[in-house]
């Protein structure tokens, strides 16, 4: 199981994969379709979700979490 | 042909567009051709990489940190109407400059016509005026950073301020601005700041943005249609900038417009304006030495308007054509102005400089302008 942040929009999306850049972290950026149509998100590797989701409240961008069974 | 123009019109476009802005315009359309924000493949997602590498353009430039809170549009026409509709609140009284393009004139105008708005028209320039005009029901303030006509500025810290103070949300034009002088929305205290892309930023035809302070309440929709999110839903998603941007943006003119961004934020902007300061004060110099001419305002931005005594505006502007100088005749779209500063129905000449014009073309519109003058080229037909 990944780690799936899932955005508001794919501008939040692409702001949150370069954020994690500037600490490290590589994400991949995938579409999906789930509850309201579809949805911009980054798959993580499971040891950077920590460092991750404080970098993006550290920058104030806005996300969910999901696991994601690929 | 081309060689041979002489292009003082830049305050309509700029022209021609530097090789970076030509290079970007054809990597995007060659290389990111993909739909920004629509699918979850590469070209795809390298057309949103072009789209947010530009919204981050956009906040430097404006000295902002929320690129969502850039929204792309294809004009700053569009985006002013867009600002107008999504601020005025039925029943609002909106103050506006008299040296207002219409692209805020007639979208304001329309409201009124429509019932929904009252409007006041203030004098640009006099603080005591735009006072006297508020009342207790103005929300809104519409006004332009600098005039299209004269390239006068409007003391824009202070009406930003008398704003705030007011709780009178603020929408500014930067179309002439833009490129020119310092754009903060913070700091003037505008809660949308509107811009084009094809002017001094250096961009193409085909883009404009807006730039919404994140401190304003939930916007309304303005048009609806695909943003590449939540699409199940039958409303444009909450969140901006989809909330506004419906349907597949111009990408490779906001990858044009990223370009010139960036190459006009490594220039030093004190070099540049001067050197822009010091061809229209060269101009005007020239041009002074012609009897019955008369100036519009001190010239800024490049910009520089007059008339001569008995010549109609567009007549002036057709001969320069026809010896392939670039210059705009009329009323620039800009009625208020044009009856703020009394150019009659003749509407005026006007010359905008660019930053790749020199003085050694100056010299030659100069001899081409005495030339035609002397032969009477510019008289005796309306």
């Amino acid at each position: 199981m990944y780690p799936l942040l899932l955005f508001e929009s794919a501008t939040a999306a692409t702001r949150a994969k370069r954020a994690l850049l500037t600490v490290g972290i590589s994400a991949t950026q995938r579409k999906i379709t789930g509850k309201g149509g579809c949805r911009y998100t980054l798959l993580l590797d499971a040891r950077d979700l920590y460092t991750a989701t404080a970098e993006l409240r550290r920058q104030q961008v806005a996300f969910e979490i999901q696991s994601h069974g690929e | 042909m081309g060689n041979k123009l002489l292009y003082f019109d830049h305050a309509a476009t700029s022209y021609p567009k530097s090789p970076k802005v030509l290079a970007a315009l054809t990597d995007c359309i060659k290389h990111k051709g993909g739909n920004p924000g629509r699918s979850g493949h590469a070209l795809s997602l390298s057309a949103q990489e072009v789209l947010y590498d530009a919204r981050c353009a956009v906040c430097t430039l404006t000295r902002t940190d929320r690129p969502e809170q850039v929204v792309f549009t294809q004009s700053a026409t569009y985006a002013l109407n867009m600002a107008i509709c999504c601020l005025a609140e039925k029943g609002a009284h909106i103050l506006i400059s008299d040296r207002e393009h219409n692209a805020v004139y007639r979208p304001v105008s329309r409201l009124c016509r429509e019932g929904k708005v009252t409007c006041s028209v203030f004098r640009a320039g006099d603080v005591g005026d735009f006072l006297q005009k508020v009342t207790p029901a103005t929300t809104l303030a519409v006004m332009t950073h600098v005039s299209n006509v004269s390239g006068e500025a409007l003391p824009l810290r202070k009406l930003g301020r008398l704003c705030r103070e007011r709780g009178i949300r603020l929408i500014l034009d930067a179309s002439q601005s833009a490129g020119h002088l310092p754009l903060s929305p913070e700091q003037i205290g505008a809660d949308v700041l509107c811009a084009p892309g094809h002017k001094a930023l250096g961009g193409i035809q085909g883009v404009g943005f807006a730039v919404f302070s994140p401190t304003l309440p939930p916007l309304p929709e303005f048009i609806s249609g695909g943003s590449g999110s939540y699409s199940l839903l039958p409303e444009m998603p909450a969140v901006l900038p989809d909330r506004l941007e419906a349907g597949t943006p111009p990408t490779p003119a906001i990858a044009a417009l990223c370009a010139g961004i960036e190459e006009m934020l490594q220039q030093d902007p004190a070099v540049r304006e001067s050197r822009l300061s010091a061809l229209t004060a060269r101009a005007r110099e020239m041009l002074a030495e012609t009897p019955g001419i008369t100036f519009y305002g001190e010239g800024g931005c490049g910009i520089l308007s007059f008339n001569l005594a008995g010549a109609p505006s567009e007549l002036v502007a057709a001969r320069l054509a026809e010896e392939g100088v670039c210059v705009r005749g009329g009323f620039h779209c800009a009625p208020l102005a044009h009856a703020a500063l009394q150019t009659g129905e003749n509407g005026c000449v006007r010359l905008s400089f660019g930053e790749r014009n020199t003085e050694a073309e100056l010299e030659r519109f100069y001899r081409i302008f005495r030339r035609l003058y002397r032969e009477g080229a510019f008289c005796g037909q309306g």
